[in-house]
């Protein structure tokens, strides 16, 4: 019975069973630089706001793995950003591209807040005429 | 006396974001029952959908001197399922498959997620080989070049090697007939159920 409940107990950790991929550093110093470089600017796929730099998921681990085995392969960094840009799209770059597409993402804000200015200036005019 | 316009704008406003969000998010359902667009959304607006079967290479499970590569997926539809012998999602959804792909008459071809081969023979043994071959990516270096997020993931590959769905998640029948179905159809030139 006892050994039934702690079975229980240990199920949760049966996700963290699946392997991760070993950290390992390139040898050179370099290298690896420029691959933690990268690591900053990919966001993890299955994480929420975390780039696979700061992150413990099987996925991120593996896309660090991936990304060392592409700069020691002698990969440029843009290269290595469009292989994962073209398979997880563009939301997997912590710094998305401005293109037409995404012209209302980087541009939108701007917009609401000179239409907010606009409205609000506007609606206190107006007031201080009736006062 | 009317009140100006302008006094409304914020609420015209919102009554525009509003409808735009509403449209937006019953669309996925509309386009289910449309004649005009069989396919649901959803898997037309992942990155992969459309492009071509990205490279991979992946040592076949049993035969590990041989690998299953993208060169596999021509001449006829067939589908792609990742999968893992610790996913239980993926157990859930494997009878489903085969009998999918008994009565489709369509090949399936497995590649093992960050599973060691002795494993996922294990899996298969007690659940039943499915596939026409496993590719065993135990480094999951093949499944980032498909755009891989989790498992269980399953593609349907045209013939001339293109992704024509996606599904990212455990499959049911529904999903299966709703969504792979019209494509399958159009693929092999039949009419669209």
């Amino acid at each position: 019975m006892k050994k039934l409940l702690l079975m229980f107990c240990l199920l949760p950790y049966m996700a963290l069973a699946q392997t991760l991929s070993p950290d390992v550093p390139l040898a050179d110093a370099t290298q690896e630089a420029q691959a933690r470089e990268l690591f900053r600017e990919l966001r993890c796929e299955v994480c929420d706001g975390q780039t696979i730099a700061d992150s413990n998921a099987a996925l991120a681990s593996d896309m660090r793995a991936l990304v060392r085995s592409k700069i020691a392969a002698g990969e440029e960094k843009p290269q290595i950003l469009i292989f994962f840009a073209e398979r997880y799209g563009d939301a997997i770059l912590m710094r998305p591209p401005v293109a037409s597409r995404t012209a209302p993402l980087w541009f939108a804000p701007l917009g609401f807040l000179i239409l907010g200015g606009f409205v609000f200036a506007r609606y206190f005019r107006r007031d201080k005429q009736v006062a | 006396m009317g009140v100006p316009f302008s006094r409304f704008l914020p609420l015209v406003l919102f009554a525009a974001l509003a409808g735009g969000l509403a449209y937006q998010l019953s669309a996925d359902e509309a386009a289910k029952g449309t004649e005009e667009a069989p396919k649901a959304r959803i898997i037309h607006a992942d990155p992969m959908f459309g492009k071509p079967l990205p490279a991979f290479s992946a040592p076949i499970l049993g035969k590990p001197d041989e690998k299953l590569t993208q060169a596999e997926f021509t001449g006829r539809p067939k589908l792609l399922n990742v999968m893992a012998s610790w996913c239980g999602p993926c157990k859930m959804e494997h009878s489903i498959l085969r009998d999918y792909a008994q009565e489709r008459v369509i090949p399936i071809y497995g590649i093992a997620w960050k599973d060691a081969p002795e494993d996922t023979q294990r899996f298969l043994n007690s659940y039943g080989n499915i596939y026409a071959a496993v590719g065993s990516d135990e480094k999951g270096e093949a499944s980032i070049a498909l755009g891989l997020t989790g498992v269980p993931e399953t593609y349907l590959i045209s013939g001339d090697g293109k992704i024509a769905a996606i599904y990212r998640g455990a499959l049911t029948r529904e999903i299966l007939e709703s969504r792979f179905d019209p494509i399958l159809a159009e693929l092999r030139g039949e009419k669209v159920p």
